[in-house]
């Protein structure tokens, strides 16, 4: 698919040693454009919606952010438990969001399955429908996050 | 024969069109000298045009803070463009909030120097030198803390709480030098050498290379000071909450308030999880011991078994609640993760000290 120059340049922003040490794009070498299409048709398949994603990983993230780097369970089943860090992080998509350093680690206490996401993560999600190149350190694969998340009712992140 | 001549065409049109690029940027873009004017013809400058306005100013040794070295992602190079800067690009829309675009402000970064310039720099921008330091000690704090010892070869003259930022030199596949912050974790008497305390950021582009990277003997480029997280003199009691690294600017203001001798009263309560992620507990204990005037309360949210802790347990907001009655001619000073930080001010003010007498730094 076609991609627009700015697209380009954002995905340059993207690379290796630009913005972070390992990038947004791990080892995938398709177009920013081919990469947020694939992952798009992905969510769509499973009959939901970007930002339900973020909403419900947000929701996670902010039981864990009141006890930060202790674990809290939510939903008699997640395991949460948030770092955090000083400063913050500038959205590669130069939007003008800064996000703060905040990693959120999810064990799901029924599977033992343990998921981790960074705030940048969510708002990626949220804003850009951008789950991360393939091979990514902090790829979401789309299909694995709505799986892990399915045991949240949808009420509970109604607006 | 038909391939090699269609080949030596193409080759030829290239060079062609190569070389009239060049001459047409050269043609195009040479903008000559500039003058730039600051802060209304306080200072004078004659610069040649073309470059962005961020990296002008550094070649004339002056520093405006920025965290993502002119890749127009952190928005902190923000200055008052008064005359000469032309429009709004796309790229600084969304670090402008309209008061701002209102006020001329535009990020140095994106802002290329055509033409002559009025603009406005913070007096305190000017105090702000370079230094080629040498790193001097590389000290372990905690599993993922470290304490980094600068020496310089000029003195530095900065208020207690202040911040550089350190340069990275290009290492491993990280291509670029990148800028980041740190607090000064030493005293502004200690002026030959600067200390900072830098907790390791998985995937940090800037700790990485200050945790793995850099030995001691190294030279590491730094600039500063900053900030205006500093101690303000007109409290009667200093409220000073820390998590992690955040330990530095108020170690330097305890140590501050103590060497010249004030009556400021100081309690310095220190965040952690359990007691692998304590430090400089002995060296807070002895001031306190020593000092009627400080107070040291380190507090575990979630000691194991073998922390065999005595001491207060809890998040560090309710410790705070439990020791502070009221705000009567308190300041809080605050350094940590945002999380902490809000938190704390929440109990601050809830406390009665004014959001205004409450200071950090959110780097």
């Amino acid at each position: 698919m076609k991609q627009s120059p700015k697209l380009s340049k954002i995905q340059d922003k993207m690379r290796v040693g630009e913005l972070t040490s390992e990038g947004y794009l791990g080892k995938d070498d398709r177009s920013l454009t081919d990469i947020i299409s694939d992952d798009y048709k992905t969510v769509k398949s499973l009959g939901i919606s970007h930002n339900e994603i973020a909403r419900k990983m947000q929701l996670l993230t902010d039981a864990g952010k009141l006890t930060p780097e202790y674990p809290v369970v939510l939903f008699n089943r997640y395991r949460i438990q948030v770092n955090e860090y000083m400063g913050f992080m500038p959205c590669p998509f130069s939007d003008g969001i800064r996000i703060d350093k905040r990693n959120t680690m999810v064990t799901d206490e029924m599977t033992e399955k343990s998921m981790y996401w960074t705030d940048m993560n969510i708002h990626l999600i949220e804003a850009h429908g951008f789950y991360e190149g393939v091979g990514a350190r902090y790829r979401i694969e789309p299909i694995d996050i709505v799986e892990f998340l399915k045991a949240i009712p949808n009420d509970a992140v109604k607006n | 024969m038909d391939i090699l001549i269609t080949i030596l065409s193409v080759s030829a049109i290239s060079t062609i069109l190569a070389v009239l690029i060049i001459i047409s940027e050269r043609i195009f873009n040479n903008y000559g000298n500039v003058i730039i004017d600051i802060n209304d013809g306080t200072k004078t400058l004659e610069v040649e045009g073309g470059s962005n306005l961020l990296s002008t100013l550094s070649g004339q040794k002056i520093f405006i803070p920025s965290a993502c070295g002119g890749k127009a992602t952190c928005g902190v190079c923000k200055l008052q463009v008064l005359d000469g800067g032309g429009e709004l690009l796309p790229t600084e829309e969304p670090f402008l909030s309209p008061e701002e675009k209102k006020d001329d402000v535009r990020l140095s970064c994106q802002l290329k120097v055509k033409q002559n310039l009025k603009i406005k720099i913070p007096e305190e921008f000017f105090l702000v030198k370079e230094y080629k330091t040498i790193i001097e000690g590389i000290s372990d704090m905690t599993h993922d803390i470290k304490e980094f010892r600068f020496a310089l070869p000029e003195e530095i003259k900065f208020k207690a709480g202040q911040y550089v930022q350190v340069k990275t030199k290009p290492y491993g596949k990280i291509k670029e030098s990148v800028f980041r912050a740190y607090s000064i974790s030493s005293v502004p008497s200690d002026n030959k050498a600067v200390e900072l305390i830098i907790r390791r950021v998985p995937n940090g582009l800037c700790t990485t290379y200050m945790h793995d990277h850099v030995k001691e003997g190294e030279e590491v480029m730094i600039t500063g000071p900053y900030g205006d997280f500093y101690a303000r003199d007109d409290a009667e009691e200093y409220v000073m909450i820390a998590g992690g690294s955040g330990l530095a600017p108020i170690k330097s203001i305890v140590e501050d308030v103590l060497e010249k001798g004030l009556d400021t009263k100081m309690i310095f309560f220190f965040g952690a999880v359990s007691k692998k992620d304590l430090y400089y507990v002995e060296y807070f204990k002895k001031l306190d011991e020593k000092y009627d005037q400080f107070s040291y309360v380190p507090a575990l949210s979630n000691p194991t078994e073998q922390d065999n802790w005595t001491g207060e347990i809890g998040l560090i907001t309710d410790v705070v609640a439990k020791y502070i009655e009221n705000g009567d001619g308190k300041q809080g000073y605050l350094c940590g993760s945002p999380g902490m930080i809000n938190a704390c001010i929440s109990v601050l003010t809830e406390k009665g000290i004014d959001e205004s007498l409450i200071f950090y730094d959110k780097f």
